[in-house]
């Protein structure tokens, strides 16, 4: 009968009360709470809400207040009400419709923005780079990247490279990256090194597509954020990055 | 034609000698005059009831120009509905005399310079606390995804070329037409007045459309805006080829507006002609 009556919109407590009233009748507040088994001063609150609602009345004495249940034939109408209220509600939604979808599909996509927790959660993101239909950039350091996944990036790199997606790195200048480098073409890399000591970073960051993902490899997460405008803008820094890293490089050996 | 209430599927008319005018491979006319109370609004009035019925609704009150409110009172006599519209004191006294023979209730406002939102429409209607009132001025433009479905059994345009007031009618045939992810363009005429124009079902100081119709034109889709002069002029040079008002005929006005292609398929949307004058 409780579930039935939470159904209705009551609370557990206020069915409690309800149903205990319905077998005592009329009563004092402290049969009623004694009789639903919740502490006096909630079951005033209680009482409260069900008088609102039409379910109960008072009525004073000169021993204190009494509490009467309405017949309960009164709960139907209760119902009744309120789907009348809905029904109103219903007719004030439709007519704000109009101007709601008007903002809905005005405004264009919203950036959506996805948070992936912990390595299995980057190792989400991930894959999603594997649907990408352009080259990604990033900036991306090697030796955190195979610390935190060590079975999982010679295989990633296999399958990037088999879908045709290549990338544009830029990298700290390690042992690990340096390592890497041997393996740019057949793992469909182009990359530059930056100095370790100068531009060193922990985190990935790739921008692909509308998407801009961030990988912490030592907060482990993982952020996306899905949105043509940042990740133009991001792509935009991205390139100015790499022409001074490739600027730096070609210094570098002469 | 009222006494059938045979709602939609209503003709595609093909326009031979404005073809030849205007060189277009294939030029229709989509005639909503053809609805049991002569306009487009039928269809949406119809619907609205289906949904009001079921919800066990009391009231609805809309602001209307006399057609639309005609429209819906007529439909709502097998109901037990009552319908109460708000209309400018600026119209004629004719249509005010016969909204009031078949609707419960004709109030008249200055709609002038307030915009109404749906609350204070409701509570113009009200009379009981408990009543369940609907303001059915705007909204429901869905339905009209009927009509691109009646026209896609027969034809696929190129363009369809709709009248524009507050825009549900253009929002509706878009918004049906990108559904389905289609080319066709669609064309909206409308008014330069927003107040007191010859087209008067055109003219509206506010539209809860106004951000949807500045999007759907980023898109690809087209809205042109008629001075009085070009449509006291269209009126006269079709009202007598469809049954039509001069806030429907404003459709004709196209050619003079857009370039087509003569390979082009094209939909002119009669939305109707009032029944109260």
């Amino acid at each position: 009968m409780i579930e039935t009556l939470k159904k209705f919109g009551l609370s557990t407590k206020e069915a409690k009360v309800y149903l205990s009233m319905i077998e005592l009748g009329t009563a004092p507040v402290s049969d009623i709470a004694k009789k639903a088994r919740i502490n006096r001063s909630t079951t005033y609150v209680l009482l409260q809400s069900l008088a609102e609602r039409g379910l109960i009345s008072t009525s004073d004495h000169t021993h204190g207040r009494l509490y009467t249940p309405a017949p309960p034939e009164r709960i139907v109408h209760y119902l009744e009400e309120t789907a009348k209220k809905y029904n109103g509600l219903v007719g004030i939604a439709n007519s704000i419709l109009p101007e709601l979808k008007s903002m809905y599909v005005g405004v264009g996509p919203k950036p959506k923005v996805q948070f992936f927790e912990g390595l299995e959660g980057i190792q989400t993101a991930y894959e999603d780079t594997l649907t990408s239909n352009e080259t990604i950039r990033a900036f991306a350091s090697i030796e955190n990247m195979h610390k935190a996944l060590p079975h999982y990036f010679p295989e990633y790199y296999k399958r990037r490279a088999a879908k045709k997606i290549h990338i544009r790195a830029i990298f700290p200048d390690t042992p690990e990256a340096q390592e890497r480098m041997k393996h740019n073409q057949e793992e469909a890399r182009e990359a530059y090194l930056v100095s370790k000591e100068l531009y060193s970073f922990s985190p990935e960051i790739n921008i692909y597509d509308n998407k801009i993902v961030f990988m912490s490899w030592l907060e482990k997460f993982a952020l996306t954020i899905e949105s043509h405008e940042l990740a133009n803008a991001l792509k935009k820094a991205f390139d100015l990055s790499w022409e001074y890293a490739k600027y730096l490089n070609k210094n570098k050996k002469q | 034609m009222a006494n059938t209430l045979i709602i939609g599927n209503t003709p595609l008319v093909r326009l031979r000698d404005l073809e030849k005018q205007t060189n277009c491979k294939r030029l229709f006319v989509k005639d909503e005059s053809r609805n049991p109370f002569g306009t487009i609004k039928d269809r949406r009035n119809v619907y609205i009831l289906e949904q009001a019925t079921r919800l066990r609704v009391d009231k609805i009150v809309l602001i209307t120009s006399g057609n639309n409110g005609y429209s819906l009172a007529q439909f709502a006599k097998k109901t037990s509905i009552k319908i109460v519209c708000i209309v400018s004191k600026k119209i004629s006294p004719d249509i005010i005399r016969k909204l009031r023979e078949v609707t419960y209730q004709v109030i008249e406002l200055n709609l002038e310079h307030k915009i109404l939102r749906p609350e204070e429409l409701i509570s113009f209607a009200r009379e009981k606390e408990d009543e369940v009132i609907w303001d059915v001025t705007n909204g429901y433009e869905e339905i009209y995804d009927d009509i691109v479905v009646e026209l896609l059994s027969q034809v696929k345009p190129d363009y369809i070329v709709v009248p524009v007031g507050s825009g549900g009618i253009y929002i509706g045939i878009v918004s049906a037409i990108g559904k389905r992810k289609l080319t066709t363009r669609i064309l909206g005429i409308g008014t330069q007045n927003s107040i007191d124009s010859f087209a008067d079902k055109l003219s509206t100081p506010w539209t809860p459309y106004a951000r949807a119709l500045e999007y759907y034109q980023k898109e690809g889709h087209t809205i042109y805006r008629l001075s009085e002069n070009e449509i006291n002029k269209t009126y006269r040079d079709f009202k007598n080829m469809i049954t039509c008002e001069p806030s429907s005929s404003v459709v004709f006005a196209v050619f003079a507006h857009h370039q087509f292609k003569p390979t082009d398929t094209i939909v002119l949307l009669n939305s109707g002609q009032s029944q109260i004058k």
